[in-house]
């Protein structure tokens, strides 16, 4: 006998199957290959990139600088090389051009040249593509922008960008880019002297860039940095390590976040693939006994009915897996990374298929699909050739528990009857129907809660956190013709008819032998009219004065209870890497930061000086938020003024990239689920055919046979939806944690409309799956079904 | 005696990968009330096919087929699952049970499409399954199993029961008894009864005999010497 053509003329003839089973399979490999390939695309990219250009490590802000102060740095320990540079705002009325000048030699933050020639004469500007582009700036013109309030003419040379901008962010507004108005430009250094005798700015360096030699500690370098040309010196301001520079920080938080989602997600979804590859498998198999045992009764190898049957999953494992696998990797990749782009400028980033990611995807879908394959047949091929020829007994004298209730049992129709012990005698299929219902539901659920999470760390933050409506924040220091003065925030005049409370923020460094987190110790008035902070019942916490409150988080991450110590390092360069520690007094919910709270009193008390550089402002109804940026506009100790609502519109703008991903997986979820539960309906039909037939054959109408069919849907459906919904909260869970990063955690929260719509499209799914139920119905030949008496 | 079915000059044509078979080439009988029979013939002559069309399975592609005054042949589906709900029992050689129904509610499932029917376990009880009535198919001897498809083919009391080698699978003795009981029916309950059958040992059970060879009628007889089902043997 030939089995490869029994096998392909098996495969034809159970197509509907088989196409739902590939449609799973690729919908699990789409999702797996296509997540986790955008995360290594960007995590591989970003590695290279900063390689190539070789991305600071260190950089240091000094009021001037000279090569001569710098001498002593070529002794130290831990640095590769660095460079010095000179940095200054060029502006027009709304726009601000932040300038670097460099040299032609230069090996750290080197550009990387989209378009035209690097400037090589003064006054010739390299310029970042993205404000090219949304300024319409060609190369050859000529742009007019003020330096300290003289007007300058740059000729544009050159389009570039570079890794220390993926995102710019402006100085002086809201938390994301705003290309139109805020940009980045690179000078030839020459142009600095002939700009100093133009404009009477300092020709001398501000800005140091430190390569640092690879596994040195960074914090521990900047403090050896800082002791040889640092607290000593009086220009010295302040340094960052890449982990605190914005650019790199928020990128690499963001692809940490989405290297998370990426296997979380996908993972669950290849399970749900794998478990309706074996329901499907073990249904061929049985409906086709009898064939195996003709099979066996002719002789045939056990070995070859095995290969056999693991052809027919092997062919949709690797076929679904390879497509989904491929299409994934180059599809969702340039979905997701064109909703990235608007946040981040990844010059030459593309998609590629990643071959690695791929293969494993289609070995795993094979091994899945042959371990299924062989599970499901394993127990027929051990019968005896005879048993196997016999149809399978329903298990007889085992009748379902509501045959107790004589009067009622008898009072059912037969085909409730047949509905329930089609259901209840076959439990364990039964189950794994429901299951295959309960992940979708689950999937569903995890996907709209995911949305209504982000949604609700923010609204609790912005409407319950903070009671603020603005923060005014003050420049470390203010510069006049070259002379620097450290701002005293106290001296600041403020207009009338705002409350303030002024804050300190300390930034900190955690860690543990395996991990490091960042965060601010945040110095508060126990002042609850512009701050509150809430424990995850929601009450509101005092700010205590013998110790910190912790994030939720952090006493997660790093083991923390009510009454431990906790120890952090203060990262800002003013306190030159201090240690200090606490008691945690109580924990707190926080979402969008890691922060630590106390009062300024118990950090004065540990001789720490505090800067508040933050104020918090509460506005009377005699003065409006523009009235008071107004105000501030002239005072130069004041940086900028950010009203609660632009805080918390640049948040909803920064979780965008991250709503698109959920969007994603929320579409993936609802496809996945109506796969499973086609494929669930179609099994059922194809399964029951005979008793189709002889229904028809009694008179039965088209209806009622297909209501015998729907109701068992319909009554999987709703087993499965009622073990959905717990699943779906553990599974939510579950998923928030594993994609929690420091820059965001997600409360768990999901709304009952949420649930309510997964339930609805479950069900929704089940009746469209009814569809191919009726045609069946309608196309069955009684006549022929009749004959054969499998 | 009535005539209850009529078949005209009924044709079947199967079409097959564009190929056209003629099964049927043109069928005239009539089937009168309350008499068996017996339609016999070579394989392939096309006494499945004619029983089908009687039984409201497949329609004829040309000729008229009259059950009680109505041309059935171009009944539409709906109307078709009417007739057979409403006036045929048939019985096939597999025997075609519900598996997850024991043998009663098999019988009273068969007759829940049409009011008028019998008591289903007095039915059973008369086939010699009265003890069995509890047990699901699969735990029942092929023979048992034919008992309860013919006795749920009889509990629907319809006007006609058609059946299609009902005993091509029982061996002598569960045959015997089988026909027995369609016998012990059509005499009790003056039930019509169609039977398909290769075995011309059973000709004198019938009260006529329709032999058909190569889709046509050759011959319609009926029987002087009727005998009963327990004086055959075979
Ligand atoms: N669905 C079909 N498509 C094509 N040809 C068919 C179909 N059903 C039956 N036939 C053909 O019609 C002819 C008559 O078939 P039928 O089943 O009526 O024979 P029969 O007299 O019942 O034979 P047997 O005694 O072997 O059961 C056969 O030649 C068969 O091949
Ligand atoms: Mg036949």
């Amino acid at each position: 006998m030939n089995l490869l053509r029994k096998l392909i003329r098996d495969i034809i003839k159970s197509k509907g199957q088989f196409i739902t089973i590939t449609l799973v399979v690729v919908l699990g490999a789409l999702f797996y290959s296509g997540l986790s390939s955008a995360s290594v695309l960007l995590d591989d990219y970003t590695k290279e990139y900063y390689d190539e250009y070789n991305l600071a490590d260190i950089w240091m802000y000094y009021s001037n600088i000279t090569e001569e102060d710098t001498k002593g740095l070529d002794t130290l320990e831990g640095i590769q090389d660095y460079e010095l540079r000179f940095t200054y705002q060029s502006r027009t009325d709304e726009k601000t051009l932040k300038i670097h000048s460099f040299a032609e030699d230069a090996k750290i933050n080197k550009l990387h040249l989209i378009e035209g020639e690097l400037p090589v004469n003064p006054f010739e500007i390299a310029l970042d593509y993205e404000f090219v582009l949304a300024n319409g700036i060609s190369l050859g013109d000529e742009l007019k922008y003020k330096v300290d309030g003289i007007e300058v003419s740059y000729k544009v040379t050159a389009f570039i960008e570079n890794p220390e901008y993926v995102t710019k962010i402006p100085e002086d507004g809201n938390n994301f880019p705003e290309h139109d108005r805020y940009g980045i430009g690179y000078v030839n250094y020459s142009t600095i002297p002939e700009l100093s005798v133009i404009t009477g700015i300092s020709v001398e360096y501000d800005e140091i860039l430190f390569k640092a030699d690879t596994d040195t500690d960074l914090n521990d370098l900047i403090s050896s940095i800082e002791k040889e040309i640092g607290r000593s010196n009086d220009g010295y301001l302040f340094g960052y390590t890449k982990n605190l520079y914005p650019g790199y920080s928020m990128l690499q938080g963001d692809i940490e976040q989405f290297k998370n989602l990426s296997y979380v997600f996908p993972v669950i979804f290849f399970l749900v693939a794998a478990l309706m590859t074996y329901i499907a498998m073990k249904r061929i198999i049985d409906t086709q006994r009898k064939q195996i045992g003709i099979m066996k009764a002719l002789g045939v190898k056990k070995g070859r009915i095995t290969r056999h049957y693991l052809g027919f999953s092997i062919i949709p494992c690797v076929f679904g897996a390879a497509v989904g696998g491929i299409i994934g990797s180059v599809l969702l990749p340039d979905v997701l990374l064109d909703v990235y782009s608007e946040t981040y400028d990844l010059p030459g980033i593309h998609t590629r298929v990643i071959w690695s990611l791929v293969i494993p995807v289609i070995l795993i879908a094979v091994l899945l699909g042959m371990i299924a394959a062989y599970l499901s047949c394993r127990k027929i091929l051990n019968e005896r050739a005879a048993a196997s020829m016999r149809p399978r007994l329903p298990k007889a004298g085992k009748r379902i528990l509501l045959e107790r209730s004589k009067g009622l049992w008898g009072r059912l129709s037969g085909k409730t009857k047949i509905v329930l012990r089609n259901i209840f005698c076959n439990k364990r299929r039964a189950l794994m129907s429901c299951v295959g219902v309960m992940g979708s539901v689950a999937l569903m659920i995890t996907g709209f809660a995911m949305n209504d999470s982000t949604k609700a760390l923010i609204d609790r933050t912005y409407d319950e956190i903070y009671q603020y409506d603005g923060i005014v924040n003050f420049s470390y220091f203010t510069s006049e013709k070259g002379k620097v003065k450290f701002t005293d925030p106290y001296s600041v005049a403020n207009p009338e008819g705002i409350e303030t409370s002024y804050v300190s923020t300390l930034g900190f460094e955690i860690k543990d032998d395996e991990k490091t987190t960042f965060g601010s110790i945040v110095a508060l008035q126990d002042n609850h009219d512009f701050y509150r902070i809430i424990d995850s019942e929601a009450n509101e916490l005092a700010v205590p004065n013998d110790g910190f409150i912790v994030s939720q988080r952090l006493s997660d991450l790093y083991d923390l209870a009510v009454g431990d110590d906790i120890k952090v390092k203060l990262t800002d360069s003013i306190y030159g890497g201090e240690t200090i520690s606490g008691k945690v007094k109580a924990i707190s919910e926080q979402y969008l930061s890691q922060e630590i709270y106390c009062t300024p009193d118990f950090l004065e008390n540990m001789d720490l000086e505090l800067k508040p550089l933050t104020m918090y402002i509460k506005v009377s109804s005699d003065i409006t938020l523009n009235d008071i940026k107004d105000f501030y506009d002239d005072v130069p100790e004041v940086d900028s003024v950010i009203s609660k609502a632009e805080q918390k519109s640049s948040v909803e703008n920064y979780t965008k990239s991250m709503a698109a991903l959920v969007g994603m997986m929320i579409i993936g979820a609802m496809l996945l689920s109506f796969a499973v539960i086609y494929n669930i309906s179609v099994i059922n039909i194809m399964e029951r055919s005979s008793t189709l037939a002889t229904m028809k054959v009694l008179g039965f109408g088209r209806k009622e046979v297909a209501s015998v069919f729907e109701i068992e849907n319909l009554l999987l459906t709703v087993l499965g939806v009622i073990g959905g919904v717990p699943l779906g909260l553990l599974l939510m869970k579950a998923v928030f944690d594993t994609s929690a990063t420091d820059d965001m955690s997600f409360p768990y929260v999901v709304k009952i409309s949420s649930i309510v719509i997964s339930c609805a499209l479950a069900f929704g799914y089940t009746i469209l799956s009814d569809i191919p139920v009726r045609r069946k119905i309608k196309k069955v030949n009684m006549t022929e079904s009749l004959k054969e008496t499998e | 005696m009535k005539n209850i079915v009529q078949f005209k000059r009924v044709t079947k044509e199967f079409v097959n990968q564009e190929v056209k078979v003629k099964v049927l080439k043109g069928i005239d009988f009539d089937i009168k009330e309350g008499e068996i029979l017996l339609v016999i013939g070579s394989s392939g002559a096309g006494k499945s096919t004619i029983l089908n069309i009687l039984g409201g399975l497949d329609t004829p592609t040309d000729g008229e087929v009259i059950v009680e005054n109505q041309n059935i042949s171009n009944y539409k589906e709906k109307q078709l699952s009417e007739f057979r709900a409403k006036k045929v029992g048939i019985i096939f050689q597999s025997y075609n049970l519900i598996p997850n129904l024991t043998a009663l509610e098999n019988v009273i499932f068969g007759s829940e499409v049409k009011t008028g029917t019998l008591d289903a376990r007095e039915i059973l009880g008369k086939v010699g399954l009265g003890d069995k009535c509890d047990k699901f198919p699969a735990t029942l001897s092929g023979g048992e199993q034919q008992r309860v498809a013919i006795a749920r083919a009889v509990a629907k009391n319809p006007l006609m029961i058609l059946c299609d080698e009902p005993t091509g699978a029982l061996d002598y003795e569960t045959s015997k008894a089988a026909l027995k009981l369609l016998e012990d029916l059509n005499k009790e309950l003056n039930k019509t009864i169609i039977l398909v059958t290769h075995n011309l040992a059973l000709s004198p059970m019938a009260d006529r005999i329709l032999t058909v060879k190569s889709g046509k009628v050759e011959s319609i007889e009926a029987n002087t010497t009727k005998k009963s089902v327990a004086e055959l043997e075979w």
